[in-house]
């Protein structure tokens, strides 16, 4: 290094260092412009574009270079390249040429593959021009043109810069395409989004309508099977008592006992079509499961001591007694289960257990029905519960059924919030298994409804006469005759109407004492021609009104209750519940009809409020004495026990703001009332029930003293009754 | 002329997929990305390694054999090795192809 | 026997040999004046064999520019002043050892794999965009240039040791390590340290072998380790390594390319190869 060293004169030296200082200056000015940040986001208001990037790379290669002219091409979707920033604009179509005949010669694809400036000199003299590649590591996104004099020289320093510029000019368009992609990307997913929902929405109206559509069927089907079975079950009854010979009345019987078996039929159906359409309502009250279990198994005793089965049934001691369920379909599924048991067992035991099952959370029954027949094989299993389906095809022709049990006992239990299974060895026997959660009852409401259904009974045993003329509103011929000869069997005169307007016209021409109107009919149904009864100013527009519908569920008879109409029985008619209910509406000592109930109508226990100023019923409560004789002290010491407890309830409740409670409270107090025959403590309680549902807490706080003081005047009342009572 | 092979500019992105018929824009477009050789159908085909391969398969054996001591002391799993080696199998077959 | 020191082994080098006066003006003339470009052609064409060459070089495919470069303006334009400077550190470099006499090594044959490594790195620096891609050239092309110290000063023992390499099938640098208690990567290294030449070379060669070492020159350094390797086993020219040295995986991560790319990289050299075999070893 030391022998050939190079050496300067020393006024070179200081032209050398002059140089240098220049350049160096140059390079860190330049710098200083490239370092300072983007002028783009802080400039523009809308989205940046393309056009905002370009322009403010230009301003920055301004500052580094002196140009004549520069533009940028840009790469398009077909890989051409397309001046898109032009400065001057009057330059656009020179420079377009000179990039062609670039293309054509080849230097603009090598300028495109170098990765810094190339300088290219025109030979004719004329200016030169800088090409500078517009890439990112990955991408090549256009190419940067400047002309330049054409002896000028650019420093490589600055050239470096302009690099670094063009770099950062390809990175920001890099990004600004992908933003754009994104937000493409975000729109589509959107209009995907609403298109979708729009679907959805289509759906969902249509699966309502269907749905409606189900309902509707299963309310005509309901209709349309029930009121023809209704005629064959009520003609075999009364067949049955026109007095015929034994052979006439086997005959008889086996109608009656086929047209009974095909409701229950029917009744399976429509429950499974029901429970599907989601629209099975429980019907919760307080039961004995002990009770019940207990009917069953006697019901099936004489069954199963036939085949030479007995049932055992064992209820463990941690067992709650007193429950709230659907009483009726539960035992639906117990019946359908043990008779299971007997069908498939040929001798032995069926040993029924009711038990709490510890693994469950909360207390839950447990109960099987085990027994030792012929079992289930493995395979059919699975299929148990499906309806319409049995484990063998063999089994129905010998065994009978129709494989819809087991299907609606699991739809019943599952709705119940319950679960049911079965374990199986085939040859061995089988058990049937299932858990349920009820929640438990109070003691007096069970013995009270114990009291009352034997009070029911006893009605029904008994022998009252009833009097008065009934106005029959039916289409159906059939049913006209089996109504009419019903009422005639129970001393009633009757007159039949077609429809709604007959029955206007019979109103108009005589006075009767109750209608029993059809809700269906032609021309002007029953719910129509009851609200034109009731809206009307005629001396009939109170008259008892009782419905005759095929609908039982909750919706028709609210729409019957809206109608006005006061109460409501259900087809096929059952002679003795239409005594029942004639019995309630048809008293002869009553004077005044009576006025609407604001609440829903129940089938059977709802009694009447009275526009009386009686405190109690006289005549009902007479029948009830009549009938219970001695146990009605009893029934009264329940009855002041348990309301002196709700009343206590009552008041702390509201006090508390339970909206719940109260409308609970009132409830239970209404059901007892009226069982009492207490009139007017049932119309006020019911008035105040309303109330409550709709959370007029307030309003309930004022009425309150004059509820406490009817309870207090009923309360002597009964007393009264039964000191007389006693006294005889 | 039709495209039997897909051209890709240097960066790697794809300028025009195989299967198209050229047109005059298509070729300026490989002007101006520098693209200078294309592969069209009809044209005779450079003889493909396999053909090589399938001819003296010897070749083949001799050249994978000889990977092995070259590369010893490599990861031959690494991606880089195994494109490199595959490389080199095929540059050695070549050469020994042609010197018979 | 005890371990030689590296120092002296350079110096026997250094004593005989100087980078030629070219390099030096070049050098001069870059950091000098504004129009660079000018001056630096000027300073060229005092040299007219060099001037062929690097005007041979210039329309080669090396740069594969349309159109004839006719004069060394025209050349310092189209390859670039930075670029071209490179090239002539390249030539000179190269120009030291050939005024060597030749030893137990047969020199065209250890510069060709030189020359194959710099076009290796030369390539891989330009997939990745880079700048200046013959710094790159001249780094892959003085990687292993400590061997050629050592086949200088230590000719035999070298000579047992690549023969006990083909024996016990080892790799060599790894044996001159164990040897000699340095390598021919650490030797080169000291060497440009000690010509002054850009801390950017010292550093891409005292670590090609072990490139997690480097420190300021990452990608330099990770470029000529990689270029080595194709070098290697693409087998143009023997450096006196039978075996392809192994991947540092992470100087692989960090060049951010795709084994895929392995295949265009080698026909790229290919394509080069020649023409910078026939610039650098021509007179």
């Amino acid at each position: 290094m030391s022998k050939k060293r190079c050496s300067l004169a020393h006024g070179d030296e200081e032209k050398r260092d002059a140089r240098l200082l220049s350049s160096y200056t140059a390079l860190i000015d330049g710098l200083r412009e490239i370092a300072t940040p983007d002028d783009v986001i802080t400039n523009t208001t809308g989205p940046v574009t393309v056009d905002d990037i370009l322009e403010a790379t230009s301003i920055r290669i301004r500052k580094l270079l002196a140009l004549k002219a520069h533009a940028f091409l840009i790469a398009n979707d077909d890989f051409e390249f397309e001046i898109h920033t032009c400065r001057p604009e009057i330059s656009r179509g020179f420079l377009n040429k000179s990039v062609e005949s670039w293309i054509d010669d080849g230097l603009f694809s090598w300028a495109l593959n170098q990765n810094r400036a190339v300088i290219q000199h025109d030979q004719d003299g004329g200016d030169a021009h800088v090409l500078h590649v517009i890439t990112t590591r990955s991408r090549t996104v256009g190419m940067f043109v400047g002309r330049i004099a054409p002896d000028a020289t650019i420093d490589d320093g600055i050239l470096a810069l302009l690099s670094v510029v063009l770099m950062n000019c390809a990175s920001g368009l890099e990004s600004l395409e992908l933003h754009t992609a994104l937000q493409q990307h975000n729109e589509n997913l959107e209009t995907l989004i609403h298109e979708r929902t729009a679907e959805l929405e289509i759906e969902r109206d249509r699966a309502e309508k269907v749905a409606a559509e189900k309902s509707l069927f299963l309310a005509t089907m309901s209709h349309e099977i029930r009121t023809p079975m209704n005629g064959v079950i009520g003609m075999a009854q009364l067949l049955k008592e026109s007095g015929l010979n034994q052979e006439q009345q086997g005959l008889t019987n086996t109608i009656l006992q086929s047209g009974q078996a095909l409701v229950l039929l029917i009744n399976d159906v429509l429950d499974i079509a029901k429970v599907e359409a989601g629209r099975l309502e429980l019907d919760l009250a307080p039961f004995d499961m002990v009770q019940l279990f207990n009917s069953v198994v006697d019901l099936l005793k004489p069954q199963a001591a036939a085949k030479g089965v007995s049932i055992a049934l064992k209820f463990s001691e941690h067992v709650d007694r007193y429950v709230i369920g659907d009483a009726g379909r539960i035992r639906q599924v117990i019946l359908n289960l043990i008779g299971n048991a007997i069908k498939f067992t040929s001798d032995g035991v069926i040993k029924v257990s009711i038990d709490i099952c510890d693994q469950c959370e909360g207390k839950q029954f447990y109960i099987s029905i085990e027994d030792n027949g012929i079992g289930i094989r493995e395979e059919n299993i699975g299929r148990l519960f499906n309806p319409f389906e049995q484990s063998d095809s063999s089994i129905s022709s010998k065994h009978g059924g129709t494989g819809l049990g087991l299907a609606i006992c699991k739809q019943l239990i599952e709705l119940m919030g319950g679960d049911i299974g079965v374990t199986s060895e085939y040859g061995r026997g089988s058990t049937f298994w299932l858990t349920l959660a009820l929640p438990h009852a109070d003691d007096s409401e069970i013995a009270q409804k114990n009291l009352l259904s034997q009070v029911e009974e006893k009605q029904i045993a008994g022998d009252t006469t009833l009097q008065g003329s009934v106005l029959v509103a039916e289409d159906n011929e059939v049913n006209q005759r089996v109504i009419s000869l019903m009422l005639k069997s129970l001393g009633l005169s009757c007159t039949v109407a077609n429809n709604g307007l007959e029955v206007l016209d019979h109103l108009g021409d005589s006075a009767y004492d109750l209608i029993l109107m059809d809700c269906q009919m032609p021309r002007l149904d029953g719910y129509q021609t009851t609200k034109r009864i009731r809206s009307g100013g005629d001396a009939f527009h109170k008259i008892p009104i009782v419905a005759l519908t095929a609908n039982a569920m909750e919706s028709d008879r609210k729409a019957c209750h809206a109608a006005g109409m006061d109460d409501f029985l259900a087809k096929p008619i059952d002679q003795s519940k239409l005594k029942q209910t004639l019995e309630r509406w048809l008293n002869p000592q009553r004077e005044e009809p009576s006025p609407v109930s604001a609440d829903t109508i129940r089938v059977e226990r709802e009694a009447e409020p009275s526009a009386n100023d009686e405190l109690i019923d006289c005549a009902a409560l007479q029948s009830l004495i009549d009938i219970m004789e001695d146990e009605f002290i009893g029934l009264c010491d329940i009855f002041i026990q348990n309301s002196q407890l709700k009343m206590a309830k009552l008041s702390a409740a509201i006090a508390a703001e339970n909206s719940a409670e109260v409308v609970g409270i009132l409830h239970f107090l209404k059901g007892s009332c009226s069982s009492v025959a207490a009139v007017q403590l049932t119309a006020m309680v019911t008035r105040i029930e309303t109330l409550a549902k709709q959370g007029e807490l307030k309003e309930i706080e004022q009425q309150l003293p004059a509820l406490e003081r009817c309870y207090r005047n009923t309360i002597d009342e009964i007393n009264r009754l039964a000191a007389c009572r006693a006294g005889h | 002329m039709i495209l039997s092979a897909d051209v890709k500019e240097r960066g790697g992105r794809m300028l025009l997929k195989s299967g198209v018929e050229l047109t005059e824009k298509h070729l300026k477009v490989f002007k101006t990305w520098g693209i200078t050789r294309v592969e069209v159908e009809g044209e005779e085909s450079v003889t493909s390694l396999q053909e090589v391969i399938d001819a003296h398969p010897e070749l083949q054996l001799e050249a994978e054999s000889a990977v092995k001591e070259h590369f010893m002391h490599v990861d031959v799993e690494h991606p880089f090795f195994s494109e490199l080696i595959e490389l080199w199998i095929a540059r050695r077959v070549k050469r020994r192809a042609a010197e018979i | 026997m005890s371990q030689p020191n590296p120092q002296r082994l350079i110096a026997g080098v250094t004593q005989v040999a100087s980078l030629p006066e070219i390099y030096m003006k070049v050098e001069m003339a870059m950091g000098n004046a504004r129009s660079s470009s000018k001056y630096l052609a000027g300073i060229l064409s005092e040299d007219t064999a060099l001037t062929a060459r690097i005007l041979r070089l210039a329309n080669s495919s090396f740069f594969s520019f349309p159109g004839k470069i006719d004069t060394v303006a025209q050349a310092v334009t189209v390859i670039g002043t930075r670029q071209l400077r490179e090239i002539v550190l390249a030539s000179s470099i190269v120009a030291v050892f050939k005024e060597m006499p030749e030893g137990l090594v047969d020199m065209q044959t250890f510069w060709r794999h030189s020359i194959a490594c710099g076009v290796a790195c030369r390539v891989i620096s330009t997939h990745r965009r880079e700048t200046n891609v013959e710094s790159a050239f001249v780094s892959g092309l003085l990687h292993d240039i400590g061997r050629l110290v050592l086949y200088k000063e230590k000719p035999v023992e070298m000579g047992e040791l690549i023969n006990r390499c083909l024996e016990r099938e080892e790799l060599l640098y790894k044996a001159e390590k164990e040897h000699f208690g340095f390598d021919h990567a650490l030797l080169g290294g000291l060497l440009l340290k000690e010509w002054k030449l850009p801390a950017r070379l010292i550093e891409t060669t005292a670590c090609h072998h072990a490139p997690e070492r480097a420190k300021e020159f990452v990608i330099e350094t990770a470029t000529v380790h990689v270029g080595d390797i194709l070098a290697n086993a693409l087998q143009s020219g023997d450096s006196g390594e039978r075996y392809v040295p192994p991947l540092a995986t992470k100087a692989w991560k960090i060049l951010g390319l795709e084994a895929g790319a392995v295949g265009s990289i080698a026909s790229e050299l290919d394509k080069q190869y020649s023409v910078a075999v026939e610039f650098v070893l021509s007179e």
